[in-house]
């Protein structure tokens, strides 16, 4: 394998010509995601393997006691930590960041912790003193394009898994216990509501001239692009919503440009999918609960009558 | 309990997810392949090695691990065979056993160390690349003369000592000690006996995991020739 990242002419030319026809190479529609598939980890919290496509992603989520920054004594401390490593592809550097990779950070940062979508005062445990830092690992294990939506989603996916072990405040809030989670129920994070990032990769089959003008809109824009749909692109666009209609984010650095009118239908067109991967990670994690509990045989655990 | 599995990453030339006990690592190999010009050496092969955490950022921790797996790595792999090339190889714990709690002070990375060692091994074997022997690698811990294998972290935090050991083995049989890294009181006959007992296991898992697992490859990987 090497790391050279060009791809041939034919491959280009004969990729294009299969998108005037309307294929692609994995025969997927344009507006179609690969299937996710998930693992959630049975032992733990928040630590969850996600497939998309050949694209690998392990999520490990992490909490422990700090201390919060001064100007904001009700806030707990949350981080994404999200480095790509050469084990991802060779073209990433394991020395230095690349251009790439800290766009990738800076979008996920932007969608997931910029849109407050983790409660951070809930994180809270003794003002000024002692809160929650919650830490989300992205590890990256294998490149097939996209590493922004996969990111988020798994990022999203793990939060929701993770719980954090049960504290009591002892001594008039001098100090706390921390409980470990086979004496009492850890606790789930409280979370504000789902960011989910989709990326549209543009194509001009036409000439330059007329995109630049605007003249005709024979553009083309792929969903979920995989890595050679990623090395052919002519820019993209990551759009960042929710279940409830928020726009969080529109990103797009560059690339050719596109109309008001196509950004419109895009965020239109991703509503459905957004649903879509919300109520799969709902689906999957109650699922995962519903397990545990009879596994757990938490039913006995319930005491006094239930009203 | 350990379990094997190989060739999961595409975009690597060689890759192995390793369970062993409550560890969980996974390897990828990729090479040879072109380095960059301060990486080149003229007559052999340089390794990169990233040893990456399962929690947070690498630290010194991981920079340490990385330093012994190198060693080991360097006596082992045919390097003479790749002049002015890489091999980059690649060490994920996705899951780690080295703290009794995540608020523990202690430390052991052993259990980590013994997971990153036997995963390389696969994946090299996946990646092709040429090695001079095959090698083992066991966690062992020692409490009152008695030894665990592959010890849970509260047996290596109630043990007397507790070490790492690898072994180079050729023809079936274990013949030299590439590595040992050892923790705690231990006294000389004990440290030999610990060691001829380890042969016999390291010779085990030889025979009844690594050559079964390199024999199945060989045969799926060959299996248009037949």
């Amino acid at each position: 394998m090497s790391r050279n990242t060009e791809i041939s002419t034919n491959e280009r030319t004969y990729f294009i010509e299969a998108l005037k026809c309307g294929l692609r190479l994995d025969s997927r529609r344009f507006d179609e995601i690969r299937e996710p598939q998930i693992s959630l980890s049975k032992t733990e919290f928040g630590y969850v393997e996600l497939d998309w496509g050949l694209t690998k992603l392990a999520v490990r989520v992490s909490a422990q006691i700090g201390k919060p920054y001064e100007d904001r004594p009700f806030e707990g401390l949350f981080q994404i930590n999200c480095e790509i490593s050469s084990m991802a592809w060779a073209h990433f550097d394991n020395s230095k960041n690349s251009n790439e990779e800290i766009l990738i950070a800076r979008i996920i940062e932007k969608a997931i912790r910029r849109s407050n979508s983790l409660d951070l005062e809930a994180l809270c445990i003794i003002a000024g003193e002692k809160v929650w830092n919650i830490t989300v690992d992205l590890n990256f294990l294998n490149f097939d394009g996209n590493f922004v939506d996969v990111g988020c989603f798994g990022a999203m996916l793990a939060l929701h898994h993770f719980k954090k072990p049960d504290i009591s405040i002892v001594n008039g809030g001098e100090d706390i216990i921390v409980h470990d989670i086979d004496e009492r129920q850890p606790v789930p994070l409280s979370i504000l509501h789902v960011p989910i990032c989709l990326t549209y990769s543009f194509y001009n089959p036409g000439n330059k001239e007329s995109n630049l003008k605007g003249e005709d809109d024979d553009e083309i824009y792929l969903l979920d692009a995989n890595l050679i749909e990623e090395q052919v692109r002519e820019g993209s666009i990551v759009v960042t919503l929710n279940k409830n209609r928020e726009l969080i984010q529109l990103s797009k650095n560059g690339g050719i440009p596109i109309s008001a009118n196509v950004l419109l239908d895009l965020s239109f067109k991703s509503m459905k999918i957004v649903d879509e991967l919300t109520e799969l990670i709902k689906k999957v994690i109650s699922k995962h609960e519903k397990e545990r509990y009879e596994e757990l045989n938490l039913k006995m655990l319930e005491v006094g009558a239930d009203r | 309990m350990t379990s094997v599995n190989t060739s999961l990453l595409q975009k690597s030339d060689g890759s192995a997810e390793l369970l062993l006990g409550s560890t969980k690592v996974i390897a990828s190999v990729t090479g040879p392949i072109e380095p960059k010009a301060r990486q080149e050496l003229p007559n052999q092969a340089s390794l990169e090695i990233l040893i990456r955490p399962a929690v947070g950022l690498a630290t010194t921790r991981e920079k340490l691990l990385e330093d012994k797996l190198r060693s080991l790595l360097q006596s082992i792999i045919v390097r003479f065979k790749y002049p002015r090339q890489l091999i980059q190889v690649v060490v994920q714990f996705l899951i780690s056993d080295s703290k009794r709690t995540e608020t523990d002070l202690v430390d052991y990375t052993s259990n980590d160390l013994n997971a990153a060692i036997n995963c390389c091994y696969y994946a090299l074997i996946d990646a092709g690349i040429a090695l001079k022997a095959s090698f083992v690698s066991l966690s062992i811990a020692v409490k009152n003369g008695n030894l665990t294998v592959n010890p849970t972290v509260y047996e290596l935090a109630q043990s007397d000592s507790h070490h790492v050991i690898c072994f180079n083995i050729e023809k079936g049989k274990a013949n030299k000690i590439l590595l040992l890294e050892s923790q705690g009181d231990i006294k000389e006959d004990e440290l030999f006996a610990m060691i001829s007992k380890a042969v016999e296991e390291a010779e085990k898992v030889h025979h009844e995991q690594q050559r079964k697992f390199v024999k199945e490859k060989v045969e799926n990987d060959y299996v248009w020739k037949q």
